[in-house]
């Protein structure tokens, strides 16, 4: 065959071949080499390839140019070199027998192929295949395992041909929906969530992708299955889904109406309660305004972001339908990190409560009108007994002729005669309700009074009175001398419980305290107790008053008093412990001053808010 | 504790009401008692013990309410402690029953409600001062 092809095309495929090539002789010196050679280590024709590539004063440890020129056989292998500029070349490294016409190998030509950055791409590859934080597989087309990186082995062992299906999800089939098996049908990426099973049995949800290992492949034979574990954003998920959906049920079934407002008065939420309270309907005002006039003007501060909370007591709300409930509001500036994003509203219906409180009120009174009358009786019979003893001293001094004893009795009679008129007007005093006079006072000093007035003469019978006023009790507005009677009242029963028990030595607490908004006056002995008989008698009998003599009430008085301030007493006793007195006011109900003459005094037509009847 | 021949029945009666304590005294010396009448019951312990009533006739409500103490006071002294004590009250009944509880002292003999009935409250004190008494069960 003959053929253009001359030494000119040799030496020109010598210098153009896209890899270094040099011929070394048995000395291992240097007698040709191409461009890409001198590229990689420089011209250095003449020289000891051993010292020009490696820069060795003697020929390199089993090195494969010697083997081949002893055996004449082809070598192929990878090393490891520098380049003249020092940097780490990784090569291929062919080395060929130039056999000359004889037969002999006097030549060898050595080819070397840079894959530096070939290995460094494996590298990377191998790294990222071992490190990524999700179990990442290699498939082949029987969907067995053949390869596993170390998250997938450390959590399913090292992969020993298993079918994936199995290793991930105990199956003994594969799946209906699986993406490897779409992947190695159409070459495409593909994924898909999937619920497997743990190693300890536990569902495990995964979000699984599969891919072509060769990309471009249209048919591979294997695929590459990244299966990332969900199983903790999925049980926040169902946390924040069961969170949300108890908070519904919550809002929902509160009695109370509850509305959430945005930053720009927009109504977020409107539950039942409110639906109900307000008479809206929540499709009307999501997204809308609520009406004007609708809410109290004390909750704008808070719908201004002025204030962050705010709770009324007592104030109204005003239906769609005009009409004005009582209701308590609780407001609270929401906010998102610190920047207002609106507020929630909790408001409750006082329409019951008011009217329980009216009728509670109203039955007490009534109690409170027989309790008198039964008091009222007793003064009545003292004067009774008076005008029966004006008769006898008349009638006798009259038989007698002791015109002294005559006008004894006649006075008698007038004197008890003028106590019925006294008595008859304070018992329309009592039941037209005369109100308090009110001013704003010290309850601290009151107590004291008290205490002072009763310390001497309860040391004299041996009881030890003690005083116990929290300093920080600011002041209320009330009827001064109405208080002082009432603990006068309480403390006086508590010396008689003392007296009876006989205990020395025996101790009355008088104490003033505030809690929960509430000033609570509190008179304790540890004298005789009360029965429970003796406690029923004691509200109609002991604790009552001989009416007359205009000095007060008894507890009647102490209760009416403590009524009109919108306060409640209370007791408890234990036979033979003794007994507490307790009058609670919340600050809420205390009467309000008519004028905003705060330092009180003038407050003669001061009447307590809307408490009487 | 009865009273000795010769001498009159001593009753002692402690109001706050004067008018009553004028009318109880004067009906009391006609039915032959020697009266000692006393409106303040803090005061009157010691003068009760030099009296040597025979019979203690005691408003149970008096406006500082010391009738009920004054009741126990008496009971705690050793020469008054079974003294017959006759409870004069508006509320007598009540006032009784609420001093069947006071543990072991004798408690009251009887129990007067105003407007007292002048002819069987006498007969009733005269008969205490002269006992026997009954004890209690």
């Amino acid at each position: 065959m003959t053929s253009h092809w001359c030494h000119a095309d040799r030496q020109s495929l010598f210098d153009e071949i896209p890899c270094s090539v040099v011929v070394i002789d048995r000395e291992f010196i240097i007698v040709d080499h191409n461009p890409a050679f001198a590229d990689m280590f420089g011209a250095g024709v003449g020289r000891y390839c051993y010292s020009h590539t490696r820069g060795r004063q003697s020929p390199c440890q089993n090195c494969p140019a010697e083997s081949t020129f002893q055996d004449g056989q082809r070598r192929v292998l990878e090393q490891n070199g520098r380049d003249c500029n020092g940097r780490q070349a990784h090569l291929l490294v062919q080395v060929t027998p130039i056999h000359d016409s004889g037969g002999g190998v006097e030549h060898i030509a050595v080819m070397s192929t840079d894959l530096t950055s070939t290995k460094r791409l494996q590298r990377e590859y191998q790294t990222l295949f071992e490190q990524v934080p999700c179990f990442v597989a290699v498939l082949n087309r029987e969907f067995r395992v053949v390869k596993a990186n170390r998250m997938f082995r450390l959590v399913f062992g090292e992969p020993t041909g298993e079918h994936c299906y199995t290793l991930l999800k105990r199956r003994q089939q594969k799946c209906p929906d699986c993406p490897a098996e779409r992947t190695f049908a159409d070459g495409g990426t593909h994924t898909s969530r999937h619920i497997g099973v743990s190693r300890t049995g536990a569902d495990t949800h995964y979000m699984v992708s599969t891919a072509p290992l060769l990309a471009g492949e249209e048919s591979p034979n294997h695929v590459i299955e990244m299966a990332l574990d969900l199983s903790d954003v999925h049980m926040l998920q169902q946390e924040l889904d069961q969170a949300s959906r108890l908070r519904e049920t919550l809002v929902e079934a509160s009695l109370d109406a509850i509305v959430v407002l945005d930053s720009r008065g927009r109504v977020r939420l409107f539950n039942q309660a409110a639906e109900r309270l307000t008479q809206l309907s929540r499709d009307d005002v999501i997204g809308e305004k609520l009406p004007r006039g609708l809410l109290p003007t004390q909750v704008r501060p808070l719908l201004a972001g002025e204030v962050d909370h705010c709770l009324l007591h007592a104030t109204t709300l005003t239906t769609a339908g005009g009409d004005t409930l009582p209701v308590r509001l609780a407001g609270v500036v929401l906010r998102d990190l610190e920047k207002p994003v609106g507020a929630a509203l909790v408001i409750q219906d006082l329409r019951d409560i008011t009217r329980l409180e009216r009728e509670k009120l109203e039955a007490e009174r009534l109690a409170a009108v027989g309790q008198t009358v039964a008091g009222l009786a007793h003064g009545i019979k003292n004067i009774l007994t008076g005008l029966e003893g004006g008769m006898y001293v008349t009638s006798t001094g009259l038989q007698r002729g002791d015109s002294g004893r005559t006008k004894q009795g006649w006075e008698m009679l007038e004197r008890n005669i003028g106590r019925i008129s006294m008595l008859v007007k304070n018992l329309l005093a009592f039941s037209r309700g005369e109100g308090p006079k009110l001013a704003l006072i010290d309850p601290g000093e009151v107590v004291r009074d008290v205490y002072e007035l009763y310390r001497e003469s309860a040391g004299q019978h041996g009881v030890h009175l003690q005083l116990g006023v929290q300093r920080s009790t600011e002041r209320v507005v009330m009827d001064r001398e109405g208080l002082h009677t009432c603990l006068a009242n309480l403390v006086s029963n508590a010396l008689d419980a003392c007296l009876v028990s006989g205990v020395t030595p025996c101790d009355i607490s008088l104490r003033l305290d505030e809690r929960d908004n509430t000033v609570i006056f509190e008179v304790a002995d540890s004298g005789c107790g009360m029965d429970y008989d003796v406690k029923q008698k004691v509200f109609t009998s002991f604790f009552s008053t001989k009416g007359a003599g205009g000095t007060g009430l008894g507890l009647l008085l102490t209760r009416k008093i403590v009524q009109q301030h919108g306060g409640t007493i209370t007791f408890e006793s234990t036979p033979g412990q003794g007994t507490v007195f307790r009058l609670s006011f919340p600050r809420d109900r205390l009467p309000r001053l008519p004028d905003h003459d705060h330092d009180g005094g003038a407050a003669d037509q001061g009447r307590p808010s809307g408490r009487e009847s | 504790m009865s009273v000795a021949p010769g001498r009159r029945p001593r009753v002692a009666v402690i109001d706050d009401e004067p008018d009553v304590l004028t009318f109880l005294r004067l009906a009391l010396e006609d039915a032959g008692f020697e009266v000692l009448t006393s409106g303040s019951p803090a005061e009157v312990l010691s003068e009760l013990a030099s009296f040597g009533a025979d019979v203690i006739c005691l408003d149970l409500l008096m406006p500082e309410r010391m009738g009920l103490s004054l009741f126990v006071e008496i009971r705690r002294t050793p020469s008054m402690a079974r003294v017959p004590v006759v409870i004069l009250s508006g509320l007598a009944g009540d006032a009784l029953a609420a001093l069947d509880t006071f543990g072991d002292l004798l408690p009251p003999a009887f129990c007067f409600e105003k407007p007292v009935d002048l002819g069987a409250f006498v007969a009733r004190l005269k008969a205490l001062a002269h006992g026997p008494h009954l004890e209690p069960a």
